[in-house]
């Protein structure tokens, strides 16, 4: 339902469309009764007409007949006897009074001519038995020809036959006298006769005769040919309108057509349906007028009703209204009356309580203020204890790091270390690393906020840059430098690679009561942060920490060396027993950590693969002397025990607690690729990488080095060796490496 | 809701306001100039209900693409000048092609005026020789009557023996029947035949005496006369020398072929020779369809000329409906790129300039029928 229409409209709509269909339904009935009616009316005045017109021309024929028939009785027996002035003044008086007799001619039974009027010599004794008008005589009354084009006259002519005597009797007649009929008719008509085969003999339209148009297609033409009197409508191919004909058949089988334009027949249709068009218009207003004023009388009353609700709506019920109307509305304007006065009562009620409201309102207000005051600080609690959370987290990452100091440069460690405390550090906007040199200068490590890259290139005497004095702990306003003792060159750049300071605050990594670096916080220029003691002590456990981390290292640093100067005394009792292969075994590890660390292992392994290659040969230790230094061919017994060196080997080796983990590289250092090698003629990737590679280190040394009992070969010729072998006893991927590394030496030399 | 039934009822009242602004099913309007009324009226008359009952038929069947045929027909009254007004007439009312004349005294008085409007003129009966191998707008689809001479002549002389002979010819229709006389004579003469008298006579003089030209014609002792004349006054013409009780050798020209001549001529027509491209009597099944056609139409037979009038329209009808563009020179360059047509009695060819070719029979009436010759 639309919101916007109005009950006034929806009377005036269903008063209105009652009143329409009411008129409306009589006027189309009586429309469509009368129009029935009339074009009935129509179709039976057109056939009327066309049988007013059938009857003169029938009249107008029968007339020309007994013409005829009066001119056969006045000749007959007369023709061979009487002289042929006679006749022919006879003739003459005939054709005088019926002008539509133009030519009268008597023919003997075999087609000649015996007489003409006018007379013509030329016609007469000619033959003309194929001429259809005797060709086509049936041997009684008169014969009808069809219309042909007169030869004399060039207008549409026929002839009639008749027998006279023992000839015949033929009289031509001019078809165009009916034109002068039809035009004397013509009253807006159209009018056309047809001879038997629908050609137009006469028309008030000359065209069609003149033309000799054949109808015979038109519908109603061709009915009316067959005898049927026919009315129907058809397109006119003059006008090219719709007409509207009515055709019958004539006494002697012609055909007269009335016709007229559809819309001339049709005009007193058309007029009264104009008229009661109109007229339905004016009885539609007058209903429209009607329906608005009965509306208006039931809707007076409903609109002052809905005035004063508006009134109500706005608050003012003090008004009251009129109550002399329809019965319903009186009683509704009573209950709106009474309604009123309720609501007015009610409206003073609510006000009293609402006021009441409105100070419960105000109360519970404040609580709710108090109460989110409360909740922000607990907020802010609880992000304080997420930063410290943070801090401690980030502080035992980096304490963790320390458990792998062989995986951390000191440098890495630093780096992290500073990054770490300007993380924590909350006032810290930039921070500094640096250590000392053994030659007291000083070198950047990292820096946070400052140009490393310039830093970095810088090498200043420690005494120079830093108070001695200034040990432990200390904070200072501006920059921790003393940039003044710099020389000029050097303080730009310096000056260039440091951020500007508000204030600063450094420490000493000491180890063993010596200075090894220092750590610098930074508050940036900009900041009006300032460091509290709080940060004193958190910068001091970042100094510990790094003690720490250099005590650590040193600690595995003399650990290895020790490990190293042990196993290298062991190798060379080895090289004192093996007297073939002094050297061999320092240049066999140094070959594979090379070959590792072309193949981009770890730090870790590539140490291991120098390890292994120091040992590799320790087995040996366990092969007789006389077996190992034999010159001449080895018995079978003895292979075996030369071949059992990888496994001795790996035996003393597993009992070392550093060295365990490459006693496997050792046992396998004899395998091949193939499979073919000894002890445990493992194939593929079942040899460890490291084994693999020791495998061609140790194959490169033996052809490579100077022997007592031979020269050593050209590294060409061993490179080929070693290439020859590459999948059947060597690591395909080993020796690609091993090529690789070769050919980077030869272009380096 | 309510604003979609606005939308569709503006859409209804454009498509009804657009619609009568297309012009796509435009008639295709087709002029027809030809004697059709006076005493001469009879070729003009039967070539329209030829070519009336060929576009009924085309429009019953839909027309051309969807376009109807529309004739306009018009009377040249045998006037030369009449006949130029009514071909501007119809050019100006955007005919694509002019069906006519039927005569060619009439076709040449309008030929300058078809060539200046590069408009067609398609001839259903012109057989004059003035016309041939000429490329103008004129396509003829009577051929020459150079054939029909050709096969007279050699019968007259070689088959019938002829070596006298009188020529009497109409000159109402001097284009058409002086041309056959001269070029009959130059071929007759050279075959070694003598024309031994040559009677003009204009058959419009409603006084003419034919009696006295029958008398004319047997003066000079001729073994047989050739009449170039139309059908009822060759009957006339042999009536006369019937009742002259003349035996002579009757030749004619085409143009007397038709009913009138045996209806008019009864027993003094008989034996009478003359040569023509048209069969009565064809047993072609398109001729026979057509014939039937047209007697259901105008409850009598067809002539040669209703058959010409016929075959000119559909032959207009093949060509408008290859053409593109239908324009008088696309239709004209058309036709004469298909060439060959099928005809009611056999293929009608037609040359490059415009010209027809068909095959020439010679008839003589027998019984009151045109009986065909075989030589």
């Amino acid at each position: 339902m639309k919101t916007s229409s109005s009950i006034r409209s929806a009377l005036n709509k269903s008063y209105f469309l009652l009143i329409a269909v009411f008129i409306l339904s009589i006027g189309l009935l009586v429309g469509f009764m009368l129009s029935r009616e009339s074009q009935e009316n129509i179709l039976e005045s057109n056939m009327n007409l066309a049988q007013s017109v059938g009857n003169s021309v029938n009249l107008y024929l029968q007339e020309t007949e007994n013409t005829i028939k009066m001119i056969r009785d006045n000749l007959s027996g007369k023709i061979y006897s009487a002289n042929y002035n006679s006749i022919n003044d006879y003739l003459a008086s005939v054709i005088e009074n019926y002008h539509q007799i133009h030519k009268v001619r008597i023919i003997n039974k075999n087609g000649i001519v015996r007489f003409v009027y006018p007379y013509s010599e030329a016609e007469i004794g000619i033959n003309l038995k194929e001429a259809p008008f005797l060709k086509n005589y049936a041997g009684n009354g008169i014969y009808w020809s069809d219309s042909f084009l007169s030869m004399a006259s060039g207008e549409p002519a026929l002839t009639a036959t008749l027998p006279l005597d023992e000839d015949y009797l033929v009289v031509n007649i001019d078809v165009s006298k009916f034109n002068q009929i039809l035009s004397e008719m013509r009253n807006n008509l159209h009018i056309v006769i047809y001879d038997s085969k629908g050609t137009a003999i006469a028309s008030t339209l000359q065209k069609h005769v003149y033309y000799r148009e054949n109808h015979s297609n038109l519908e109603h033409v061709k009915k009316a040919l067959a005898g049927e009197q026919v009315t129907s409508r058809f397109i006119s191919s003059v006008q090219g309108t719709e007409m509207l004909g009515s055709s019958l058949p004539l006494n002697n089988d012609w055909v007269v057509m009335v016709s007229k334009t559809v819309n001339e027949a049709y005009n007193i249709v058309y007029e009264m349906v104009k008229l009661l068009g109109i007229t339905g218009l004016l009885v539609l207003l007058a209903g429209y007028l009607i329906s608005c004023s009965f509306s208006q009388k039931v809707i007076y009353p409903i609109e002052n009703l809905t005035e004063w609700s508006q009134e109500m709506a706005a608050g003012n019920y003090s008004k009251k209204i009129k109550t002399d109307t329809f019965n319903e509305l009186k009683v509704l304007t009573d209950s709106f009356n009474k309604m009123a006065n309720k609501i007015k009562d009610r409206e003073e009620k609510l006000k009293n309580q609402t006021e009441e409201l409105y100070s419960s309102y105000q109360q519970l207000r404040a609580y709710n203020e108090e109460i989110t005051a409360m909740n922000n600080e607990l907020e802010k609690s609880l992000r304080k204890i997420n930063i410290l959370n943070e801090r401690f987290t980030n502080m035992i990452n980096l304490v963790s790091t320390l458990g792998q100091p062989s995986h951390l440069n000191e440098r890495d460690f630093l780096s992290k270390l500073l990054k770490t405390a300007v993380k924590i550090v909350p006032e810290a906007d930039y921070g500094l690393v640096c250590l000392i040199e053994e030659d007291n200068s000083c070198r950047f490590v990292d820096a946070v906020g400052h140009d490393i890259s310039l830093l970095k290139n810088l090498r200043i005497d420690k005494e120079v840059v830093f108070n001695t004095e200034n040990h432990g702990i200390y904070k200072q306003e501006g920059t921790a430098f003393n940039l003044e003792r710099l020389p000029e060159k050097k303080r730009e750049s310096f000056l260039q690679a440091l951020k500007p300071v508000h204030e600063s605050m450094f420490i000493d990594i000491t180890m063993d009561s010596q200075i090894f670096g220092k750590i610098f916080l930074d508050v940036s220029k900009e900041s009006n942060k300032g460091f509290t003691e709080n940060t004193k002590e958190l910068l001091n456990s970042f100094a510990s920490l790094a003690s720490a981390f250099f005590s650590y290292q040193r600690y595995n640093k003399l650990q290895e060396q020790f490990t190293k100067e042990f196993i290298t005394a062991i190798i060379q009792i080895l090289e004192i027993y093996d007297t073939y292969t002094s050297g061999h075994s320092e240049n066999v590890a140094k070959t594979s950590a090379r070959i590792a660390e072309e193949m981009g292992l770890s730090e870790d392994e590539v140490k291991d693969a120098y390890w292994a290659g120091m040992v590799h040969d320790i087995g040996k230790l366990l092969v007789p002397l006389s077996v190992l230094n034999k010159p001449g061919v080895l018995t079978d017994s003895e292979f075996d025990l030369i071949e059992n060196h990888p496994y001795w080997g790996f035996m003393a080796l597993s009992k070392s607690e550093s060295l365990s983990h490459i006693a496997r590289y050792v046992l396998y250092h004899h395998e091949r690729w193939d499979g073919k090698g000894y002890p445990e003629r493992v194939k593929g990737d079942q040899i460890p990488l490291i084994a693999q590679i020791l495998s061609v280190a140790d194959a490169w040394d033996a052809m490579t080095s100077k022997r007592a009992y031979r020269d050593p070969l050209p590294e060409d010729v061993a490179l080929d060796e070693i290439i020859k072998n590459k999948g059947t006893q060597f690591s395909p991927r080993v020796v690609e490496v091993f090529i690789r590394m070769k050919k980077n030496d030869s272009l380096a030399i | 809701m309510f604003s979609r039934v606005k939308v569709s009822l503006l859409l209804l009242i454009f498509i009804f306001l657009i619609l009568p602004g297309c012009k796509h099913n435009e008639d295709i309007k087709i002029g027809l100039s030809a004697t059709l009324t006076g005493k001469h009226s009879s070729l003009g008359l039967a070539v329209r209900d030829g070519v009336q009952l060929a576009v009924e038929e085309i429009n019953d069947a839909g027309g051309v693409k969807g376009r109807k045929i529309q004739m306009l027909i018009k009377d040249d009254e045998n006037d030369p000048e009449k006949a130029i007004v009514n071909d501007r007439e119809f050019i100006q009312k955007g005919a694509v092609a002019i069906i006519g004349h039927v005569t060619s005294g009439m076709t040449q008085a309008v030929l300058p005026l078809m060539n200046e409007n590069e408009m067609l003129l398609i001839s259903p009966t012109v057989s004059s020789n003035k016309f041939s191998k000429l490329d103008d707008n004129l396509i003829c689809i009577h051929p020459s009557s150079r054939l029909e001479q050709d096969k007279l002549c050699d019968y007259a002389f070689n088959k019938l023996g002829l070596g006298r002979l009188t020529v009497i010819y109409d000159i109402s229709n001097e284009a058409f029947s002086t041309d056959w006389c001269d070029y009959f004579t130059t071929q007759f003469q050279e075959l070694g035949g003598e024309i031994v008298d040559r009677i003009p006579f204009d058959s419009s003089n409603l006084n003419l005496d034919y009696i006295e030209r029958a008398k004319k014609i047997l003066s000079s002792n001729p073994e047989g006369v050739l009449i170039v004349a139309s059908a009822i006054d060759t009957a006339m013409i042999c009536q006369q020398l019937e009742k002259q009780g003349s035996d002579i050798h009757i030749i004619s020209s085409g143009w007397a072929l038709g009913d009138t001549l045996l209806q008019h001529g009864g027993p003094a027509v008989e034996g009478v020779i003359l040569p023509s491209f048209w069969d009565k009597y064809s047993r072609n099944e398109a001729y026979i369809t057509f014939k039937e056609n047209f007697f259901k139409r105008y409850k009598r037979n067809p002539g040669f000329a209703e058959s010409y009038g016929y075959e000119t329209m559909m032959v207009l009808h093949k060509a408008l409906l290859k053409a593109d563009k239908i324009t008088p020179i696309s239709i004209k360059n058309i036709i004469l790129k298909i060439e060959e047509f099928k005809g009611l009695q056999g293929k009608i060819k037609i040359d490059s300039s415009g010209d027809t070719s068909r095959e020439v029979y010679l008839f003589q009436v027998k019984n009151n029928q045109f009986k065909r010759i075989d030589f």
